[in-house]
């Protein structure tokens, strides 16, 4: 009777080891599972970032080349477009009219602020849309040196177009 | 004691078993999660191509290309492209397409909507796999088979011929001269999936009658206008009355601001032009403002009426820009 | 034996770490705006330039007084200054706003020859460059404007 409790405490003992064994294994899996799951979100996050600064520097480079193709302020001779070129008598409308649309070209050109400055003859500045916000994560700002069509006087100055886009 | 070892036995086997399945569950959980991304992440690179297609549009005209995606079906609506769940919202898009893309390439082709000056670029994108069926003897029938994309897949009839099935997910019937009757070997394909068009009218405007299969016939659902090639070419790549009225839509509140800015770019010109030869370039740029106008004011709403109105003035502003340059004048656009 | 076994699965460890690292975690957001100005800015900057109407030139294109400039020198401005001098004001000053404004290093050349520039402006660049070369049809041969951006 006493070798039988004996026994039977032995295997209960070595049971308990053998458990306890298990679940120190499966505890450092775990462990392992979940450093090896924090690195990934971590690379994961990081990647996301990275995407997020490309998509932002993208729509920067979509938003400036919309801005140079607006037939709203673009030279044209004939109907045939000039590359490079504004118009300054069309700029001088076209910076009211799109105030006045803020809304139908937010939906082209985004949080930015765009200008037209003049270098030379003289000095002259345009602001043509402007739409802000104070909440952005990243802003970039191109500029595009650009020819200024003078139609009255059909003579060229040499002008920056500055577009500064915002990102949230 | 037997009993006691057994349950040691058992109690062992049943605690690998739930680890195991506690194991497999997270595994499989992760899976599923990682697909579901690894698949939101895939419609949104699709959605961010198109995106990409829609920016280049803006800056390019006359353009045709064929641009390889990963396989989607691609839903565009008025003002809105989405890819299942993920979706892009636009306020003012002028995108002529079918409501379904569905494939691993699209076709795209850019146009300049012009009346005679640009306002806007017009998109049009389609799938290679979309079938378009152009019948018509007239030459604006010759004229809009050569101005589709030879990438697409599209036959060129000049009357109706035996239409056979080859499996496409639409078939979109391009009519110049009467409407057919409708293939036999098609009538057991969705109503939805069987579209045309009838165009009445030549390259400068005309109507065009959007046509659906119902059953085994067609249905006339409604009739809109076109003002130019670039509108017809519109009113064929997109498949229902509803999405053709709303780029059409857009395309004329693009104008009415453009003809805005040209408005007051002749009134300058004018106020510029009061003495010596430059009195001669008066007159064309006031007859030009009175073209102008009448544009800017049938620009306001998309009708048969305003098209009408906005052909007649385009065609008179043309000649008086042609006038301005045989004297030398600026021109107005 | 386990050891063996906890040796390998640290050394794989080890490896897909790297791995991740070098290629995840060390990627840089690749520069699609740097590359969109900067190859066109160059070429716009002297297209335009060379359009630009001088106002004290009797509105002769920066063009035609290059021309001049690399032939007879019979132009004379309205406030004094031969084509050369003028074409070079009217550089310096629009390079002034822009590039130097910028922080951009630049160089920029008039020649018929380039060992003896007809105009020059800027600094040599040393190391990469965006270059941009425009020919200008004289009556004895070609002159060419050049236009280096540097970085």
């Amino acid at each position: 009777m006493h070798i039988d409790l004996l026994n039977f405490n032995i295997k209960m003992k070595r049971a308990q080891i053998q458990i306890g064994e298990t679940i120190a294994v499966l505890f450092v899996f775990f462990i392992l599972i979940i450093i090896g799951f924090m690195f990934y979100v971590k690379v994961i996050k990081d990647n996301i970032d990275i995407e997020k600064e490309e998509m932002s520097q993208l729509r920067s480079v979509g938003i400036s080349q919309r801005i140079m193709f607006l037939p709203e302020i673009q030279c044209s001779e004939d109907n045939i477009i000039i590359d490079n070129c504004i118009d300054i008598l069309k700029l001088d409308y076209a910076q009211s009219i799109m105030k006045e649309n803020e809304i139908y070209y937010y939906d082209l050109l985004e949080f930015s602020d765009v200008n037209v400055v003049q270098i030379y003859p003289g000095e002259a500045k345009w602001n043509i849309y402007s739409r802000k916000t104070e909440d952005f994560s990243s802003k970039f700002v191109t500029n595009v040196p650009v020819s200024l069509y003078d139609p009255a006087s059909r003579k060229h100055g040499f002008g920056v177009l500055t577009i500064e886009t915002l990102f949230k | 004691m037997i009993n006691k070892k057994a349950f040691e036995i058992q109690f062992n086997w049943i605690f690998v078993l739930v680890a195991g399945a506690a194991i497999i569950l997270f595994f499989t959980v992760v899976v599923i999660k990682q697909k579901n991304v690894s698949e939101t992440s895939t419609k949104a690179t699709v959605l961010k191509s198109v995106e990409a297609i829609i920016t280049g549009a803006g800056v390019s005209t006359d353009t045709t290309n064929r641009i390889g995606i990963p396989s989607s079906d691609i839903n565009v609506d008025c003002g809105r492209v989405s890819i299942g769940e993920v979706s892009k919202q636009y306020q003012n898009l002028i995108l002529f397409a079918p409501s379904l893309i569905k494939g691993d390439k699209l076709i795209t082709q850019t146009l300049a909507f012009s009346t005679p000056y640009r306002a806007t670029n017009l998109l049009y994108i389609t799938s290679p796999q979309l079938r378009y069926i152009i019948i018509g003897n007239s030459e604006i029938a010759k004229y809009i088979n050569k101005s589709m994309p030879a990438e697409l897949k599209k036959e060129f009839y000049k009357s109706a011929p035996e239409i056979k099935n080859s499996n496409n997910y639409r078939i979109r019937f391009v009519l110049f001269d009467n409407i057919i009757a409708f293939p036999k070997a098609l009538e057991k394909l969705p109503d939805s999936d069987v579209t045309a068009v009838k165009i009445n009218g030549d390259n400068e405007k005309g109507t065009a009658e959007f046509y659906q299969k119902q059953g085994s016939s067609w249905t006339l659902k409604d009739t809109s206008s076109y003002i130019g090639k670039q509108s017809l070419l519109g009113a064929i790549y997109s498949d229902t009355f509803e999405a053709y009225e709303c780029n059409m839509q857009n395309v004329f509140s693009r104008l009415n601001l453009v003809t805005k800015i040209y408005v007051e770019r002749t009134k300058r010109l004018m106020e510029g032009a009061v003495t010596g030869s430059q009195i001669r370039c008066n007159q064309f740029y006031s007859n030009a403002l009175t073209q102008l106008n009448s544009i800017l004011a049938a620009s306001s709403g998309f009708s048969r009426e305003n098209i009408n109105v906005i052909a007649a003035s385009a065609n008179s502003l043309a000649g008086e820009n042609k006038n301005a340059q045989i004297y030398s004048c600026t021109l107005i656009y | 034996m386990e050891i063996l076994g906890l040796a390998i699965v640290i050394v794989l460890m080890l490896v897909a770490t790297i791995f991740v690292v070098r290629f995840l975690v060390l990627k840089s957001p690749t520069e699609y705006r740097k590359g969109f100005v900067s190859s066109e800015l160059a070429s716009n900057m002297l297209n335009t330039l060379l359009k630009t109407a001088a106002i004290d030139c009797s509105q002769l294109t920066i063009t035609e007084l290059l021309q001049d400039c690399s032939q007879a020198r019979s132009i004379t401005c309205d406030n004094g200054e031969e084509s050369c001098q003028h074409t070079e004001s009217i550089a310096k000053n629009v390079f002034t706003q822009t590039l130097d404004k910028w922080s951009m290093q630049y160089e920029f050349l008039a020649y018929t020859d380039p060992k003896s520039p007809l105009i020059k402006l800027g600094k040599t660049c040393k190391a990469e460059k965006r270059s941009k070369i425009f020919p200008i049809p004289i009556s004895t041969a070609t002159m060419y404007t050049k236009l280096d951006i540097c970085g």
